[in-house]
């Protein structure tokens, strides 16, 4: 189903269970970059890659083997940079269930995520997803 | 820290389905919600809504934009989605100095519903 084919099987909420942790590694490709500059209207040749590049759903479904609920949307984020990540680098990803909860009917699932590169941390990301939201 | 210039900025883009196509692809967020529009059409939004990241990369391009100085970048940003934006609405960006030094105040709009707010804080560059 889909005009895009779906590389990652959609997880259950049950699934998730606060303080899981997940790994994998995100290369940050020169073309990945240059595309997202595109997207993003943003002049290109960059020496670090700001982490609108990587702070994505890419790492976090390689890390799980999954992909949240079809449907789920964003409703908070924060980042905070810890350093640069350079063109071409390769980051270790560290994906932990920070929190998973039920408000309003709604089911909230909190992920954090710590991009590092071989010498520490470059950024963490928090995002707080409601659980299937946007559905048929 | 160092008491960052931060330039009032306004950045606008109207999304469209492609672009909301090309950002899957590249980051991963294919959902149906944001590459279908059959599927889009038949939940309460009624068409494909923009991915969150999309906003949020447009966000700190934005945020980028407003601070000149490149010794300065930003620290930390926080951001809450308020309303969902989709194909076709124009999101508009307002950056601007926050009351603190340093203190960066955001706030993004669908049309003229407030879609996104939130704050970065700005660091020195130290490599």
């Amino acid at each position: 189903m889909g005009r895009i084919a779906q590389d990652f099987k959609d997880a259950a909420f049950e699934d998730f269970v606060c303080g899981d942790v997940f790994h994998t590694t995100h290369h940050l490709d020169p073309a990945v970059v240059a595309e997202y500059d595109r997207l993003v209207e943003a002049p290109g040749s960059r020496a670090t890659v700001p982490p609108w590049v990587y702070c994505t759903f890419l790492p976090m479904f390689r890390a799980m083997d999954s992909r949240m609920k079809q449907g789920s949307i964003h409703a908070r984020q924060t980042m905070t940079v810890h350093g640069s990540a350079a063109v071409g680098a390769t980051l270790d990803v560290e994906v932990r269930v920070a929190e998973k909860y039920e408000r309003a009917g709604r089911r909230h699932l909190v992920l954090e995520i710590v991009f590092s590169d071989a010498e520490r941390p470059v950024c963490t990301s928090t995002g707080t997803y409601l659980w299937g939201y946007a559905t048929r | 820290m160092t008491t960052a210039t931060i330039r009032p900025t306004t950045l606008r883009r109207t999304f469209t389905q492609d672009e909301l196509d090309a950002f899957g692809q590249a980051s991963g967020g294919t959902g149906h919600i944001h590459t279908d529009p059959e599927y889009a059409a038949a939940t309460p939004f009624g068409r494909p809504l923009v991915q969150g990241l999309f906003l949020l990369a447009v966000v700190e391009r934005a945020i980028e934009t407003a601070l000149p100085d490149p010794a300065v970048g930003w620290a930390e940003l926080r951001v809450v989605f308020v309303a969902p934006v989709g194909v076709g609405d124009e999101f508009r960006v307002e950056v601007a100095p926050g009351d603190a030094p340093g203190l960066v105040r955001v706030e993004a709009f669908a049309g003229s519903t407030t879609a996104l707010v939130g704050t970065a804080t700005t660091r020195e560059e130290t490599s």
